[in-house]
């Protein structure tokens, strides 16, 4: 072969090869993720700053909730393609950004506290925010503290799968997704039932990392 | 779809066709540095792009004579550099480094004075520090259409210094991108700058 017969070749395969265009995904369908605020007065959006990353998770050891924990992690760690959520679990509550009580949820401590509740048959779950209006901005005090309790005994009813979803769900919160959705194959249904994200929740995910966020963590 | 024979059989290619031809076998050396278009270009709310940062990169290459006034060439590249995450224009997360892995058979003859002309056909590999993200089932391994171009020195008998540039272009795609509901695959072009020493021997 020469180089006579080699450039035509190498042209007519660049020209194939520019035919193929890349088109990112439109993220619809998706749903509402704010926390509408004091009845309308604003509406509150936030995701865990960069600098923040991983973030620390603190799980009670009971029940085997660190590894449906630790599930829910992977799971919405995969819903991102440019590293937006990272989380770890670890060992000492004190310092963690998130914690996870194996407990009915007990009464709101703070009037502050927004209290986002689910109930399966099995098992519940809560996620607490606790927001104030500090100076000029939004503070979301750390940690969020999220609850999954079995609603019968564990010890003569599987609720494996129960704590699976509603540790996955009570994540969701705690990543930004603070509304519950109409769509029973939503991860995010207000009595989740979905066996894993659903595209709307994964593509309302990205666009909670990506909306500026006016919800700030603070300790 | 992952070739993982995908380099041993280029090897075994660019091989095949140089060895019954007798002649001198030159090995070139090059250090330099290269730069690529976005891997990924997104839009949520704002403009994202992915690009691997200027990577120092090493070339190699041994080539035969296979006709007059051509050479037929086993080209090998490496680089690494960090993976550049930018939103508006801005940097954001942080996502590892990235290596590039280049295969590829050449064709290269003689142009003017010292310099001199190359086509290359081959496989290029992705290899990021971190599967995670539009990383997490991996790269597969693509094809490869380059060109470029060789200045050479000679300085003794048999060593030569050598200046070349040299661009390739690919299309770049993940099954983690497709999943996403990406369609179609990122055009990449790449431009490296390079100079090192080729050594002749019979
Ligand atoms: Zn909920």
């Amino acid at each position: 072969m020469t180089a006579r017969h080699t450039l035509p070749l190498a042209l007519l395969l660049a020209g194939a090869l520019s035919c193929a265009e890349a088109t990112s995904p439109s993220r619809v369908p998706n749903y509402e993720w704010r926390l509408v605020w004091e009845g309308g007065l604003d509406t509150l959006s936030f995701h865990w700053p960069e600098d923040m990353l991983p973030v620390k998770i603190w799980v009670e050891d009971s029940l085997d909730m660190p590894a449906r924990v630790q599930e829910g992690v992977d799971d919405w760690q995969g819903a991102f393609l440019y590293g937006e959520y990272a989380a770890v679990l670890v060992s000492d509550s004190s310092s963690a950004d998130v914690v996870v009580r194996v407990v009915t949820p007990p009464p709101k401590a703070i009037a502050t506290v927004n209290r986002l509740n689910t109930l399966l048959p099995g098992c519940e779950g809560a996620t607490d925010l606790d927001i104030e209006f500090i100076a000029t901005q939004y503070e979301l005090r750390l940690p969020v503290r999220m609850y999954v309790a079995p609603r019968y005994d564990p010890a003569t009813t599987d609720l494996t799968e129960c704590f699976r979803v509603t540790a996955r769900h009570e994540l969701g919160h705690s990543l930004g997704l603070f509304q519950h959705t109409s769509d029973s194959r939503d991860i995010m249904y207000g009595n989740p039932e979905a066996e894993g994200l659903s595209a709307r929740d994964i593509n309302t995910a990205q666009l909670v990392a990506h909306w500026p966020a006016n919800l700030i963590p603070t300790r | 779809m992952r070739i993982p024979y995908a380099f041993p059989l280029a090897a075994a290619l660019a091989l095949a066709p140089a060895a019954p031809a007798a002649g001198q076998v030159r090995l070139t050396a090059m250090v330099g540095v290269t730069g690529s278009s976005a891997l990924v270009t997104d839009q949520i709310f704002e403009d994202i792009e992915l690009k691997p940062a200027l990577a120092p990169t090493f070339f190699l290459s041994a080539s035969l004579p296979v006709a007059t006034r051509l050479r037929a060439s086993l080209d090998l590249s490496y680089g690494s550099s960090s993976a550049d995450l930018t939103e508006s224009g801005q940097d954001a997360s942080d996502l590892g480094s990235i290596g590039v892995l280049t295969a590829a058979v050449a064709l290269e003859g003689p142009l003017v004075s010292r310099l001199s002309w190359r086509l290359s056909l081959g496989v290029i590999e992705y290899l990021p520090s971190e599967e995670t993200g539009l990383f997490s089932d991996g790269v597969p391994v693509a094809g490869l259409f380059g060109a470029g171009l060789d200045w050479r020195q000679p300085l003794s008998e048999r060593w030569s210094g050598v200046a070349g540039v040299r661009y390739d272009f690919h299309l770049f795609t993940t099954p983690t991108l497709e999943a996403a509901g990406f369609s179609g695959s990122q055009q990449v072009s790449r431009v490296g700058l390079a100079i090192g020493a080729a050594w002749d021997f019979q």
